[in-house]
């Protein structure tokens, strides 16, 4: 699979090609609303969205993602993770859209919240949208705190409460993160949420 | 062969539940809505005026609410071609001897019989807008429990009715919950004291039985602290040509640490416009749980909720939507947590088949106020065939940090496999599409009473006949 | 003669790809024929070949279950001539009670229909004879089953249905010693008692002490190459399937 790093915008819409992965990192200043729409319109192409990033202390985010299959016979793994630190919030509304002559699409969709701070605000909307019946399509969206036993396992090893929060959190981005097939991209994305 | 098959289960269908029987509405209103038609209603009811009051600024509401711009089609209602209240006899029956014939032999049909009586805690039937017959189990007496139609409890209750009614479903609440409002006619009314436990089911039977006539049944639980009770309604209607209204209004107050349990099984004729609005006033430590299962009508809009005010409160709610030709089942459920330590779940099951559409639509809200939540939301469809949709749109607002929420959704169809795996063990294809079917749904299923549960695959195994190939 | 199973030259496979090149087999009543062969010659493909699996499609030859033509028919069909087939991988069939769903396999497979009562007192007898714990009858056909578990219910759904024609697709895979010794005990008295034949699928040379096998069958890329009695599974137990007996070209290790 192919990595591309998707630049900066309020709008990207993709005619998705064979066999990539789209990555979009939220920048650590962005208010933006962004709509990141991805529109299957060739047969027989599979990609993946990858959406991440850490909001900061009053920071807010208004994002869609949209995954459209039009024809037969394409594939789409849409993630999207985001980290919630004091007072930011997240306005989250990912589609999956399935035509009616679009047999055989297979398309997932997996929102990861993780609450870091206090005072966070968090709206999910999950779409399905399904008029062909030969398909495979879900999502799954979880919003949670880090687990004090976590925090508590890593203290009890010698990290500060901190340290390991920072440990958690990069763990919770890291999941997502080393499915980046690029290693250049990779980095430049471990790098990019760390800040 | 497959046209015929589907008329032959119309047929039969029909048959089952007497859907052909004559009305004997001792008088019908006019046709459409209007201020007069609403004097008319609460003064052949004999009511209060505040009641009367009270229907009237909900009809100034129902006017002024917009239609919803969200959800499935409505724009085929006529609120004007619709009859707003026909009363059957003049007087509520007290026995069974005193049913008209023809509404017996409805029953007959419907399924209940004589000897199940016994087993029903009480039985209310809503034959058009009045209940003409309710019987109430001595036991049930003695321990104070109060079951009655909803007019009659306005008149032997009216302090307690007044104090909970249209507590927690404001009259301006939403087009269709200000239109019940308005024009409200029976319904049940359910009082449980404090600490008593109501072993068996309170039942009741509803349904419509005259062209384009609106049911507005109106009903209201209090459940006391501390109580356990559980409340079953089934609808069966009857296949009209032109277009019927049912928008029911339920309220339900569970108080600190009762537990209560509402089931519907909804099963409206193809013309229906099924538009309730469902919801609970959950109280610290209380628990209320909805099982609502929709089968039939032309459009169903309901999405049963809670409102978790009291700390340690928990909400569930278990659906079904089954839509066929023609039918759009929008539905859904909205847990709202406004206290700390509250949970909620929500299971929902869709099947869409011969061109049906379901859509899963639900909330869940968490409150700035509410530290601790916990909601787990499930659904699943099941697409049989090339022609039907499905849609699932949730929305989780979470505006606290420390909460805990999940969603999982799924569509998916009939597993080619698992039809293989059946039909080499001797099973028709039918067969086999109706055992996984039910086998979907069974989660749910298990929650329902022996009768409605057997009913209820018993309906999908004659729907499959018309669905394979 | 009528074979209970007849299969002439045989041939099938997925979209372009021919799997099954020519096969002949037939089964007498009462026979146990063992087919052997490592994985990927084509075994599983005959088994689910013949029961019609949507997977597959046919090519070419005939299959007779007691002189009747099966490849026409519906996976159904085939199950009413007395065609059974346990499944490599069984299917989960969530929300489906094991007890219901095997009251009306014997239902729809047999004239005169037991009362509950009786039919739980017939169930417990095949469980006991299986060794399954009862509580088996109230759980989800084959859902959250482990592997074990699977194969017996095959096995109790088989005695519930007394097949004549029975086809066993590694129904030993996965399964200890004193497992197999239990599926073998309900496979053998359906041989005894109703004359049932059988095609047994197997990897390994072991569940042949407990099913005796009339013929052993060697399979290799999609032809049966060398029938004989027990002697060739034990030559086979010795030598590995790579051995120049069975005519095999050389082939490389690790498959």
């Amino acid at each position: 699979m192919k990595s591309l790093l998707l630049k900066q915008n309020k709008n990207i819409l993709i005619s998705p090609i064979e066999d990539t992965q789209y990555v979009y990192v939220i920048p650590g200043n962005s208010t933006e609303v962004t709509n990141l729409e991805l529109n299957f319109e060739k047969e027989g192409v599979s990609c993946e969205i990858i959406v991440l990033g850490k909001m900061h202390e009053g920071q807010s985010i208004e994002l869609t993602t949209t995954s459209r299959h039009l024809v037969p016979n394409t594939s789409c793994v849409t993630n999207y993770f985001v980290a919630l630190e004091n007072s930011s919030s997240s306005n989250y509304v990912g589609k999956i859209i399935i035509a009616k002559k679009a047999f055989q699409t297979n398309s997932y969709l997996n929102n990861k919240t993780l609450v870091i701070g206090e005072g966070t605000k968090n709206i999910t909307r999950p779409i399905l949208e399904i008029e062909a019946d030969d398909v495979k399509a879900s999502h799954g969206a979880t919003t949670g705190r880090v687990r004090e036993d976590d925090v508590y396992y890593l203290t009890s090893r010698g990290l500060t409460k901190k340290e390991a929060e920072e440990t958690i959190v990069e763990g919770f981005f890291e999941s997502v993160v080393a499915k980046i097939e690029d290693g250049d991209v990779r980095e430049k994305v471990r790098s990019g949420v760390k800040s | 062969m497959k046209n015929n098959q589907l008329k032959d289960i119309r047929e039969t269908y029909a048959d089952k539940f007497g859907f052909n029987m004559p009305e004997v509405p001792s008088s019908k209103a006019k046709k459409g809505l209007s201020e007069e038609v609403i004097r008319e209603i609460s003064k052949n009811k004999g009511e209060p005026k505040w009641m009367l009051d009270y229907r009237l600024k909900a009809y100034e509401a129902f006017i002024k609410k917009p239609m919803p711009e969200w959800g499935a089609d409505l724009s085929h209602i006529d609120f004007q071609n619709i009859y707003y209240y026909i009363k059957p006899g003049d007087v509520e029956k007290r026995t069974w001897d005193d049913v008209p014939e023809n509404v017996k032999k409805t029953f007959d049909r419907l399924g209940v019989p004589q000897a199940e009586r016994e087993y029903l805690a009480g039985v209310k039937a809503q034959y058009d807008s009045e209940v003409v017959y309710s019987s109430l189990m001595d036991e049930l007496e003695e321990e104070g429990v109060i079951f009655l139609s909803t007019d009659e409890a306005l008149k032997k209750y009216p302090e307690i009715f007044k104090e909970y009614f249209g507590k927690v479903i404001p009259s301006a609440d939403n087009k269709f919950a200000a239109l019940n409002s308005a024009v409200w006619s029976g319904g049940s009314f359910v009082y449980i004291p404090k600490g008593v436990t109501v072993k068996r089911p309170l039942q009741a039977y509803f349904r419509i039985n005259a062209e384009s006539m609106g049911q507005f049944e109106r009903t209201l639980i209090i459940a006391e602290e501390g109580s356990f009770a559980n409340y079953v309604e089934g609808c069966t209607a009857p296949v009209y040509s032109s277009d019927s209204l049912h928008a029911a209004v339920v309220e339900v107050i569970v108080k600190p640490g009762a537990r209560f349990r509402y089931t519907t099984i909804q099963n409206w004729s193809d013309n229906v416009y099924n538009l309730v609005t469902k919801r609970a006033r959950v109280e610290k430590d209380a628990v209320m749980e909805w099982v609502d299962g929709n089968l039939g009508s032309r459009v169903t809009m309901k999405y049963p909720s809670c409102y978790l005010i009291g700390e340690g409160a928990r909400g569930e709610v278990l659906s079904i939507a089954y839509a066929s030709t023609g039918q759009h089942q929008d539905a859904g459920a909205k847990m709202i947590h406004a206290a700390p330590n509250t949970s909620s779940s929500i299971v929902s099951k869709s099947v869409s088949l011969r061109g049906g559409r379901t859509s899963y639509r639900g909330l869940v809200d968490v409150a700035a106020s509410a530290p601790n939540a916990k909601s787990r939301v499930e659904c699943d469809a099941l697409i049989l065939d090339s022609i039907s949709a499905t849609d699932t749109f949730p929305t989780m607002r979470i505006n606290d940090s420390s909460a805990n929420v999940e969603h999982e959704a799924t569509v998916s169809k009939i597993g080619e496999e698992k039809l293989f795996y059946l039909m080499s063990r001797g099973l028709t294809e039918t067969e086999a599409m109706g055992l996984i079917v039910s086998g979907f749904i069974e989660p749910i299923v298990r929650e329902l009473p022996m009768e409605y549960a057997v009913e209820l695959n018993r309906l999908i195994e004659l729907e499959m006949e018309g669905s394979v190939g | 003669m009528i074979y209970s199973l007849e299969v002439k030259n045989l041939r099938s496979g997925i979209e372009q790809k021919e799997i099954l090149k020519g096969v002949d087999l037939a089964l007498k009543s009462g026979e146990v024929h063992a087919l052997m062969g490592r994985n990927g010659s084509g075994k599983s493909t005959l088994a689910q070949t013949l029961m019609g699996s949507p997977t597959y499609e046919v090519s070419g030859g005939t299959a007779k279950v007691f002189g009747k033509e099966i490849l026409k028919l519906e996976t159904t069909e085939r199950a009413k001539t007395g065609l059974f087939l346990s499944f490599q991988y069984p299917s989960e069939i969530p929300g489906v009670k094991v007890y219901s769903y095997l009251r009306m396999l014997h239902n729809k497979s047999h004239e005169d229909k037991l009362s509950p009562k009786m039919f739980r007192e017939y169930l417990a007898k095949k469980m006991e004879l299986l060794e399954m714990d009862p509580t088996f009858s109230e759980r989800f056909l084959n859902e959250g089953f482990s592997g074990g578990e699977k194969k017996r219910m095959e096995m109790l759904q088989m005695l519930m249905l007394e097949p004549k024609v029975i086809i066993l697709d590694e129904v030993d895979s996965g399964l200890d010693i004193d497992a197999i010794k239990i599926v073998s005990r309900a496979v053998n008295y359906l041989i005894e008692e109703h004359n049932s034949s059988v095609l047994l699928i197997t990897h390994y040379s072991r569940i042949l002490n407990y099913i005796k096998p009339d013929f052993v069958h060697i399979m290799l890329d999609g032809k049966i190459v060398k029938t004989g009695g027990e002697e060739v599974a034990s030559h086979l137990e010795e030598y590995g399937y790579s051995s120049s007996e069975l005519q095999v070209p050389a082939v490389k290790h690790e498959e």
